[in-house]
């Protein structure tokens, strides 16, 4: 379920620079603190295969890829 | 007692109630009228905003947009949320990542309402689930809310469209007349509440922020009355900020418990330091220029008296829940 998911975000090609599905640039900052910890500020959707990567097992990021899949396949 | 899943539902109970296109218009064109003497949020300064007499927060009648996107970063019930960021804050906080540029009134392109409800329905047909009104303060732009769904529900009155699933992620620091005016628009309210005590608001908003807690606890009091009679939603987010653990985290905690347990409250622990909280020299922002040490995030989750009990996902909002069989 997982993998297909991924595919699905996978299927359209990644932006050269973030962008969200309108096709908007989006400046994404990501920080990465001393002890590990990742910050994303904005999420747009070919940002959270990246962040899924970081995080495999976060629950609540995988809620999000849920969605942009579920998303992505209306829009589609 | 009730259980915190019975009462959660209990605003999904009702079906959202919608406001009319007579109500929508004639509370437009009242609010856009009181401009000339703004009191939408508590400062109250009645500044003539139509004659661009600048009021405090710097904004006039006109609305700017200075950013928007289609964002996946928002609680995962609201997702796909289209964010559209309002140009103009009456709020200075010294870690606002949105700062400098929401600051600005006229930053990014001027709001046309036409062309903006018909572009919001057609990301909801594409599948975006909320129109995230931001800021900036969205609040200072009530007329231009009102506006762009009394225009919606024209444009689509011949066909069976459902008003705009408008979110208005707010600071509450409005009167309590702007959320009656947004009865029936706003199906959801999305509430930060920043700050446990007075001293912390005037020292991280700014010092013209007065009895901030008595304000956006009524306010949000208030807003949760509406959502009751009317289906719509209100959720509480609080950001965890380092070194405020124990006089803003721990009374928001408290008074939600308190007063309004049925009500979501999700604590964010993914505080970074922005704006002048960022920089190297920063005075006058405490601790605020550090990110939160592992002991202040299990501090603010620790269960409190209260009985809530956190549940902890890493990286993302925070959800609240009270224990099985508690509240």
């Amino acid at each position: 379920m997982k993998q297909d998911m991924c595919s699905q975000l996978k299927s359209t090609s990644i932006a050269r620079v973030p962008q969200d599905d309108l096709g908007r640039e989006l400046t994404v900052v990501i920080r990465i603190a001393a002890d590990g910890r990742v910050y994303f500020h904005d999420i747009p959707i070919d940002m959270l295969l990246v962040a899924q990567a970081i995080a495999p097992n976060d629950a609540q990021l995988a809620l999000r890829v849920q969605a942009a899949a579920a998303y992505r396949s209306i829009t589609q | 007692m009730i259980a915190h899943s019975t009462a959660k539902s209990v605003s999904g109970l009702h079906k959202f109630v919608a406001a009319d296109l007579h109500t929508l218009r004639s509370r437009a064109r009242r609010v856009r009228e009181s401009l000339s003497s703004c009191r939408l949020c508590e400062r109250m300064c009645n500044v003539d905003r139509l004659a661009d007499a600048p009021a405090p927060c710097g904004l006039g009648a006109e609305t700017h947009v200075f950013k928007r996107h289609i964002s996946f970063a928002e609680e995962a019930e609201f997702l796909p949320s289209y964010m559209l960021y309002f140009a103009g804050c009456n709020f200075r906080c010294a870690f606002c990542v949105q700062a400098p540029n929401c600051f600005d009134p006229s930053r990014g392109p001027r709001a046309d309402v036409q062309a903006l409800a018909r572009e919001l329905q057609e990301l909801v047909d594409r599948g975006v689930k909320t129109i995230n009104l931001l800021g900036g303060e969205p609040s200072l732009h009530l007329h231009t809310i009102l506006e762009i769904a009394a225009t919606h529900s024209e444009l689509y009155k011949d066909v069976r469209i459902q008003a705009l699933p408008i979110l208005l992620n707010s600071n509450f620091y409005m009167t309590p007349q702007v959320i009656d005016d947004l009865e029936g628009v706003a199906k959801y309210y999305l509430a930060d509440f920043k700050f446990g005590s007075d001293a912390c608001a005037k020292g991280i908003a700014g010092g013209h922020i007065t009895q901030y807690v008595s304000v956006v606890t009524r306010n949000l009091s208030h807003a949760w009355a509406q959502c009751q009679r009317t289906g719509a939603r209100l959720l509480v987010r609080h950001l965890v900020m380092p070194g405020h653990v124990d006089c803003c985290t721990k009374p928001v905690r408290a008074w939600m418990a308190e007063n309004l347990p049925e009500v979501e409250l999700h604590l964010m622990d993914s505080y970074v330091p922005a704006y002048r909280a960022a920089r190297t020299n920063a005075k006058g922002v405490g601790e605020l220029h550090r990110l939160l040490a592992a002991k202040e995030i299990l501090a603010a989750h620790a269960p409190t008296e209260s009985s809530y009990v956190p549940v902890t996902v890493q990286g993302g909002p925070q959800r609240v829940k009270p224990a099985r069989g508690e509240r």
